[in-house]
């Protein structure tokens, strides 16, 4: 009898426990609370957040935590983000190394808008993280500005271009956009970028080589898209269109 | 009418999709209320397009209204849903493209949209969101989203607590040190 007293004693000791009790009961949430909602319903809400909202609401809750990165597929680096981790106390790579480890599901890394400097290390600390990291799409002025090897199979569209250099060993680029149509080519007027989606450049009105456009469309036949910039105006040619109109 | 669908062009299957919207369902709510809607509508549900589909003749759909268990689809969530389906089943479909998709999700709600959304009662928001879940109509799930994220924007954690009602379960260590991580937030540009 003693010990039957003390054993239901015991166990209204352990469900006196917080901890316990969410464990054992099903919690009732309001209505009018958003934790009524389960994970993936806190994915798929927090999925359009911008992602300088989702830092600052990752400290809301324990789920907003681990729920608000996992939507980040793709990621825009430039110059400004630099600038405001500067004003900081820690350093670039020790903060792009917190982003990164929280945005694991990152696919795409858009750093158009960087400059090169931080660029290479910063593409470093992705690369070695992102265990998807299948897209980089980055300026690249002239040769001067040429990626280490082991990112070159990442990146698919190249901008900025604005003096020859070579493309050989961006096997996945899809999309380039260069200042004129000769960057594309070497000195021995071979063709440097072949098989593109998408392709911009500008059109020189006054020694504006046609046989180099062909050569462009000739090596590029699958081309979806190309921009062709006339002054200040752009114009899209589509697939179905004509070059020979040019 | 099937084999009618089969060979017809855009501007057909427009009519097709405006007169079957004239074919009226029942849908009943998981508080047992039932409610009529145009067949094109209610076919923007997933679910419900699927339980039409399983239950074959237009005969069945129109008399048996369709059962919503789930507790998020209340009357008054229903009501909403159908306004919703209502107003968007002639909506053009939606392109998978894949920089479409990433425009398309960064776009801004449409003014009927905003209007429609936001409700003064947070728990019928939620239901609206969770029902809509539930039965599967993504682009209504994606105006509560949207919805939801344009109120956090800019807000601090304690403001975003106080309005969706979340329960903060961080220590105030916890908090300070997330704080310090992503203390480049807060800077100035």
């Amino acid at each position: 009898m003693d010990q039957q007293l003390t054993q239901r004693m015991a166990s209204l000791v352990t469900t006196d426990d917080g901890e316990d009790e969410d464990i054992q009961q099903p919690k009732i949430y309001a209505k009018d609370s958003m934790d009524r909602f389960g994970d993936d319903m806190f994915g798929l809400i927090l999925s359009y957040l911008s992602l300088e909202d989702r830092f600052r609401c990752e400290c809301v809750s324990k789920q907003i935590q681990r729920t608000v990165f996992d939507s980040v597929v793709d990621i825009d680096l430039n110059d400004q983000l630099i600038r405001k981790i500067n004003k900081t106390k820690t350093t670039v790579t020790q903060t792009l190394e917190t982003i990164v480890k929280k945005c694991a599901n990152i696919e795409t890394i858009d750093c158009r808008g960087m400059i090169y400097i931080y660029l290479l290390f910063g593409l470093q600390i992705f690369h070695d993280n992102c265990q998807y990291l299948r897209n980089i799409y980055c300026n690249m002025p002239s040769n001067r500005y040429q990626l280490v090897p082991k990112l070159r199979p990442l990146v698919t569209r190249i901008s900025g271009v604005s003096a020859k250099q070579s493309f050989i060993n961006y096997h996945r680029l899809s999309h380039l956009s260069v200042t004129f149509i000769d960057n594309v080519f070497d000195k021995n007027f071979g063709l440097m970028a072949k098989n593109l989606l998408g392709f911009e450049f500008t059109f020189k009105l006054r020694d504006f080589d046609r046989q180099l456009l062909s050569a462009c469309v000739a090596e590029n036949q699958s081309l979806r898209s190309a921009i062709v910039w006339i002054r200040s105006r752009h114009y899209r040619l589509c697939k179905h269109l004509s070059f020979n109109a040019l | 009418m099937a084999d009618n669908a089969d060979h017809i062009d855009g501007d057909d299957n427009e009519d097709v999709r405006a007169q079957q919207n004239l074919i009226k369902i029942k849908l009943k709510s998981s508080e047992g209320g039932i409610y009529e809607c145009g067949l094109t509508a209610a076919k923007m549900s997933d679910l419900v397009k699927n339980m039409v589909e399983s239950l074959g003749t237009d005969a069945v759909v129109t008399t048996e209204p369709i059962i919503l268990g789930n507790e998020a689809v209340t009357d008054a969530a229903l009501k909403k849903i159908i306004e919703w389906v209502e107003f968007h089943w002639d909506d053009p479909p939606v392109d998978h493209d894949f920089e479409d998709e990433k425009d398309r999700r960064n776009e801004e709600l449409s003014h009927w949209d905003k209007q429609f959304i936001d409700v003064d009662d947070q728990a019928l928001l939620f239901d609206v969101i969770a029902a809509a879940n539930y039965m599967d109509i993504k682009g209504l799930v994606e105006v509560g989203a949207k919805h939801i994220c344009s109120k956090i924007r800019g807000k601090s954690c304690q403001e975003v607590r106080e309005m969706l009602k979340i329960t903060n379960d961080f220590t105030a260590e916890e908090e300070d040190a997330i704080h310090k991580e992503n203390a480049w937030i807060y800077a100035k540009d």
